[in-house]
């Protein structure tokens, strides 16, 4: 391969339409356009299978193909020699490139045309750079891998979950001029399917904290089902939030109709979009979204800083899990005195379908967090207990985490950021690792529905 | 070619289509195979049809198109497509031989015009145009003729109905 084949990925980001010529078995060449030319590896690309036509027939009868593909900045073009290998119809790829060819069909206008019904995968055997002069390429908005070693010093300097996150989103804006983003995590709970909960957000004009998205929804939903990044390049209604998260809520039964949906922070119509799996030991942890109102902000090169951050975020948080998990080994929290706030009682519901949690018919939580809510509240109630420990809250069965590899000091993040914005009397604060303070400035009563 | 073949090309492409095939905002390319029938292509600098001779007159720049001209100049057959990049109009037409002809005196005129139309019908839909030029640059020297007869001629537009032959 004479030109390295990851060195000319702005090639394939659809700026340029590609073209493919194929080659019957009884000789006869065939010419298309095509949609997307999908950067695999260094030795594999994916083009877009949409309709079942000559170029169908051909690579299937004879492997042999050549791409020709070009710069949209620069004019510089190059003809990829390719071998026809497989199609996935399913998967990480398919996903991938399902997403990307939505935004494109939109841009296009050809949403309802472009529909991916496969992804070929080619090995490439050669790339070749056609001759001819190279306009000035754009520069870069920054390196991205001194952005990406800012980012990870950045990461590697908390030791306390709720301003890592915080401070992971602000390293995006600095280094790397991602104005929009939010960290979602994964929730595994007993009584719910898997969903992911939003833990931190930047740049939006509510926090958001607490939102919920099902794993394989949308963008997000889809990076988490798949364990992988989905990068859309141009606005489509296909994968923006608002329509699916009204869907899911007409679908949805009797609990759901108390209002206990969060609206999820994101721009009405996000022109590119870029969501990462967090994976850690394997297991998908949750996921890191960024969005932009400009087209094809998103380059590969972005995914892979992502994909970069991501991980090393995805470390810290487990590693700040452990410790808040382990650092309280000494007797367990003296018990206090009762003493009642002064004032009026405030109701606080506990839906136990669902674990969602109302105070004065307020919505402020659901699920591990609406739970852990309701064992405070309990507890304070009836023995006026203020301190607590992460370890006590692990061991009760009524709080009902999943596992041990369950995040609850993320839970214990978005329960205190809920309350910080949706009341005025009640506040979680950190006492030292694993360890926290439930401040009450008002009576409380429990009340538990069935 | 016969006359008679100059007329049953004529008709395998219809009037409509030689109009699309020789507006202004045609972005083109040819392709080819060897004998193994590994795909050579390059892109086409301008087309022209030459209705009433039922011929297709394709220019590239030699330098940027080798592999494609030693194979049509083995006898290798030709798959060409057009398309308008504002509507996707698209279509293919193919031809089972073709020859490497000769400059007329005026041709290299006629491909400066097309490539300077080209450019300015995709510049407004976002394209940097120094990278547009780039895109279709040619070096004067370079410039060669494909002609070739059609032989079959395909709508190619996105869509179900893509590789449909063309109703004339």
């Amino acid at each position: 391969m004479n030109v390295p084949l990851d060195s000319i990925r702005g090639c394939l980001e659809g700026g340029v339409p590609s073209l493919l010529a194929s080659c019957a078995r009884d000789g006869v060449p065939n010419l298309t356009y095509v949609s997307q030319v999908h950067y695999v590896d260094r030795e594999h690309v994916a083009l877009s299978f949409q309709f079942f036509n000559k170029t169908y027939e051909n690579v299937r009868a004879n492997p042999q193909a050549m791409a020709y593909v070009a710069d949209v900045d620069t004019g510089a073009s190059y003809r990829l020699r390719l071998r026809y290998l497989r199609t996935e119809e399913s998967g990480p790829l398919f996903e991938s490139m399902k997403a990307k060819l939505a935004g494109i069909a939109s841009h296009t206008g050809m949403s309802g045309v472009f529909l991916l019904r496969g992804a070929d995968v080619y090995h490439v055997h050669e790339v070749e750079r056609v001759p001819g002069p190279e306009g000035t390429p754009r520069r870069p908005r920054c390196n991205p891998m001194s952005a990406v070693r800012r980012i990870t010093e950045r990461i590697a300097a908390h030791s306390d979950l709720g301003t890592l996150l915080d401070d992971t989103l602000a390293a995006l804006e600095d280094q790397l001029g991602i104005r929009f983003a939010k960290v979602l995590l994964l929730e595994t709970g007993r009584t719910r399917a898997p969903r992911l909960y939003t833990v931190a957000t930047r740049g939006y004009s509510t926090s958001g904290v607490g939102s919920e998205i099902a794993v394989g929804e949308g963008v997000i939903g889809m990076a988490a089902a798949c364990r992988t990044p989905i990068r859309i390049s141009h606005f489509t209604a296909e994968y923006t939030y608002g329509r699916a998260v009204r869907e899911q809520v007409k679908a949805r039964g009797l609990a759901d109709q108390l209002e206990t949906e969060i609206p999820l922070p994101g721009l009405p119509a996000p022109a590119s979009q870029l969501a990462v799996p967090i994976i850690l030991g394997g297991q998908l942890a949750g996921v890191l979204y960024v969005e932009s109102p400009e087209d094809m902000r998103f380059s590969y090169d972005d995914e892979d800083a992502l994909v970069a951050v991501a991980t090393q975020l995805g470390m810290a948080i487990a590693v700040l899990q452990q410790a808040a998990d382990t650092q309280n080994d000494d007797a367990p929290p003296a018990k206090e005195p009762a003493h009642q706030a002064p004032g009026a009682a405030a109701i606080v519901r506990l839906y136990r379908a669902n674990d969602s949690v109302f105070i004065d018919d307020d919505y402020l939580i659901k699920g591990v967090a609406g739970s852990i809510f309701a064992k405070l509240v309990r507890d304070y109630t009836a023995d006026g207990r203020t301190e607590f420990s992460n370890r006590e809250l692990r061991l009760d069965p009524a709080i009902r985490l999943p596992d041990v590899g369950d995040n609850l000091e993320a839970r214990l993040i978005l329960l205190q950021r809920r309350l910080v914005e949706r009341c005025d009397f009640l506040r979680i604060a950190k006492t030292g690792r694993g360890r926290f303070h439930f401040d009450v400035k008002r009576p409380v009563k429990l009340v538990e529905v069935n | 070619m016969t006359r008679a073949a100059a007329d049953k090309n004529t008709a395998v492409l219809g009037d409509e289509h030689v109009a699309f095939m020789s507006g202004d905002a045609i972005s083109s390319a040819i392709a080819s195979r060897d004998a193994s029938n590994q795909p050579s292509l390059t892109k086409c600098l301008a087309v022209r049809v030459r209705g009433s001779q039922g011929e297709v007159e394709v220019f590239v720049d030699a330098d940027r198109s080798v592999d494609l001209l030693r194979d049509l100049r083995a006898g290798g057959p030709i798959a060409l497509v057009c398309s308008e990049p504002m509507s996707h109009r698209t279509i293919q037409v193919k031809g089972v031989r073709a020859a490497i002809g000769l400059l007329a005196p005026d041709d290299q005129n006629f491909v400066a015009a097309k490539v300077d139309a080209i450019v300015a019908h995709i510049a407004p839909l976002g394209y940097p145009e120094h990278g547009l030029r780039a895109y279709f640059s040619f070096t004067p020297g370079a410039l060669t003729r494909i002609v070739f007869a059609v032989s079959a001629a395909f709508l190619q537009t996105p869509g179900p109905g893509a590789g449909a032959p063309l109703k004339t």
